[in-house]
């Protein structure tokens, strides 16, 4: 559906995009995961053609993308990290009328535009002006905006930005909907519960780079860290705490306000070690939390950095 | 729903403030066509102003005709002659003047020699001088008369005189279609022109700014209609929307001013429309220009921009204040505004006696300037436009460079 090859974009100095590829297949929830300004906004402008890009190459349906790929154009639904309606214009109006720049015919757009607002559940706001909506409902609109159309191709880019958890699971499902009903679906975000929740693969980004690609699985895989063990105990001693991190198999551990965090290699059993070795030394253990690795124990591992720094 | 449609939507959304543009100047051109709804009486009446007549020497036929000559213009006084009475008729102003006939004028007149009346002035020195005049009239007529026949009798040449100074010519006040036709009229069509910028700027840079937001721009851009298809559509509303305010504006006047202009050459009419029509296509070229330059569009800004534009070039340009009362400086720094060309030739226009092609042609001459001005400004606009336009590669790089910031 989409490849991209050794794409590089630059920004005067900045290297926005640093020999990116990637391959999107059909009917796929594709996730680009990454910090604010890690490239994603800036590798879907360069998808669509919105922007001009320094080297490599784009095709989409198997065809060159270029600003007058109006048949690649007709079957892609672009929503925008900012909402992108008229703000003259009331919630039926605006979907009608970007739904209008694709579908012609009147009887069908109409029943493409009710389709749209049951979609966002927006039937009961179809007379409001876009000003009088919640920043949820306004994202809503702004997807709905997007793919009344009914596009193959989706390009979604953060459409949860600023969105209260209620409208978030929402959008999420309608997503996960469009997925199903055989749309193919680019989805950047920031935050990697989404990306867990919704893609079916997820690349994650850095500084311009992809530096993983995989289900959350195998991106899981590629790391050493496995479960994050998390114990409430009083009195650990800095001696009992030093004999825990240079036990085998735990990568790194840290003791604070009576909570003993621990992270453990993949498919080590060092969790149970550490749980005798606190019995063993007398120390009364409360709750115990066993967690298994996060996108953010991937990106860490493999950038050094917290995914949300 | 359509762009073009979507366009018209806009325009509704922000029609209050066309509406209260339309509506100040609706009022003011009512206020001004109430103002002159009556015009200055052109009848009038003749005045009659008192006088007196002193007769120091005898009685004759003359001077019963000059006193009967007399009382046909004003009102004869019959006072004694005494010098006290005298005094107090011109002091309190009962009489406007007394004329003596001094003693031995009739002989030196029989002679055929003239001494001249003496007269006495109130403070009413119009009157006065009127009176002097008529006499001075009657014995320069007689005088004539009895050049032309000395046989004659005193009574011969006093009835005679009265019959020659008794004919009249009828005088009829006509309108022509000159400029005294309806002043208010041609304010009317001077301030149209401020109006007229005002409006078609407001109109079409409120509906180009709303296409022009990134976000919106974005989603047109990555739909299968083209650019030029965009822009097409803009423009025909840009077109019909000015359009429309110059027609408006336009037959607001005809019906306003009807009355006034009911005087005025057909011709002239249709070159008053054409000069707003050529003002239109300035307003329209401006607007695209304003669009193309400002970023900000919030209605504030864009109505400073409008105002800033229309009330300059209006001041400028003898729009508010007549060519002939600015400095010649002014005048000369005006000629770079098209604005200038249309108060010139809606000048030119009022001012037409002759409809003759000498007489059109320095008006077909501003006609073109002003099409010229629309022109140039619409191609600076459609150039600023396109450079923006590619310089900014689209939504995406402006986008993704406010993130960045």
């Amino acid at each position: 559906m989409i490849t991209v090859k050794n794409l590089v974009k630059r920004y005067g100095e900045v290297l926005a995009l640093d020999d990116f590829s990637l391959e999107v297949r059909d009917k796929e929830i594709f996730g680009l995961l990454g910090p604010n300004g890690s490239g994603k906004t800036t590798a879907i402008n360069c998808m669509l053609a919105l922007l001009k890009y320094d080297k490599g190459e784009v095709e989409l349906f198997g065809r060159p993308m270029k600003p007058s790929s109006y048949d690649s154009k007709r079957k892609i639904g672009v929503v925008p990290q900012e909402v992108a309606v008229f703000s003259e214009l009331t919630v039926q109006e605006n979907i009608d009328y970007f739904c209008a720049l694709y579908v012609k015919d009147k009887e069908k757009r109409r029943g493409l535009v009710e389709e749209a607002l049951s979609f966002a559940g927006l039937e009961d706001y179809r007379k409001f002006l876009p000003g009088k909506l919640s920043g949820g409902l306004l994202r809503r609109l702004n997807i709905a905006c997007g793919i009344a159309h009914k596009p193959s191709l989706i390009f979604m880019d953060e459409p949860t930005a600023a969105v209260d958890p209620q409208s978030r699971n929402r959008i999420l499902e309608g997503i996960r909907q469009l997925a199903q009903e055989g749309a193919t679906i680019v989805y950047t975000t920031h935050y990697m519960e989404e990306a867990e929740q919704i893609c079916t693969r997820i690349m994650i980004m850095d500084r311009g780079k992809a530096v993983a690609c995989g289900t959350k699985e195998e991106l899981k895989a590629m790391i050493r860290a496995g479960e994050r063990l998390t114990v409430e105990a009083a009195g650990i001693s800095h001696q009992l705490l030093m004999r825990i991190q240079e036990a085998e198999e735990v990568l790194d551990a840290a003791y604070e306000n009576s909570l003993l965090k621990a992270r453990c290699a993949v498919g080590s059993r060092a969790f149970m070690e550490i749980l005798d070795l606190l019995r063993r030394e007398g120390i009364s253990v409360g709750r115990v939390f066993l967690e298994p690795p996060t996108l953010n124990d991937v990106f860490l591992e493999i950038t050094g950095k917290e995914l949300r720094d | 729903m359509g762009v073009f449609k979507t366009c018209m939507k806009i325009v509704k959304c922000h029609r209050i403030n066309f509406l209260v543009y339309l509506l100040l100047f609706l009022s003011l051109c009512t206020g001004m066509a109430f103002l002159t709804k009556n015009p200055a009486e052109t009848d009038f009446e003749q005045e009659r102003p008192a006088f007196a007549v002193v007769n120091r020497d005898r009685e004759t036929p003359l001077v019963r005709g000059f006193e009967t000559y007399l009382d046909e213009k004003g009102t004869l006084l019959k006072l004694s002659g005494q010098e006290k009475e005298l005094e107090d008729a011109l002091f309190y102003q009962e009489a406007a003047c007394i004329l003596l006939i001094p003693e031995g004028f009739s002989d030196s007149w029989e002679r055929g020699e003239q001494i001249p009346l003496e007269t006495a002035r109130s403070q009413d020195v119009a009157a006065a001088a009127y009176l002097e005049g008529a006499a001075e009239q009657y014995w320069s007529q007689a005088a004539a008369l009895r050049a032309l026949a000395p046989e004659s009798s005193q009574e011969e040449i006093a009835g005679k005189t009265l019959e020659i100074l008794s004919q009249e010519t009828l005088v009829e006040t006509v309108k022509d279609s000159g400029p005294q036709v309806s002043e208010t009229y041609e304010a009317y069509v001077r301030l149209e022109g401020y109006t007229m910028m005002v409006l078609v700027i407001l109109l079409v840079c409120q509906v180009q700014l709303t296409f022009q937001r990134p976000e919106i721009r974005m989603r047109n851009q990555m739909s299968p209609l083209p650019s030029a298809g965009f822009t097409g559509r803009l423009m025909l509303h840009g077109a019909v929307m000015s359009l429309g305010v110059w027609a408006l504006l336009t037959l607001m006047g005809l019906v306003i001013f009807h009355g006034q202009i009911q005087g005025l050459d057909p011709r002239a009419v249709l070159l008053l429309a054409a000069a707003g029509f050529c003002l239109m296509l300035v307003s329209l070229a401006v607007a695209e220009l304003v669009a193309a330059l400002t970023k900000n569009r919030s209605g504030d800004t864009l109505d400073m921009a409008a105002n800033f534009i229309s009330l300059g070039m209006g001041f400028l340009s003898g729009i508010f204040v007549p060519l002939e009362l600015l400095g010649e400086g002014i005048r000369t720094a005006a000629q770079v505004t098209p604005t200038y060309w249309y108060a010139r030739g809606v000048e030119e226009i009022f001012a037409l006696t002759s409809f003759e092609q000498s007489h059109l042609w320095p008006i077909f001459g501003y006609l073109g300037i002003m099409a010229a001005f629309a022109a140039a400004l619409g191609a600076v606009a459609f150039l600023i436009a396109k450079t923006k336009s590619s310089g900014e590669e689209s939504y995406a790089q402006v986008s993704t460079e406010r993130r960045r910031v």
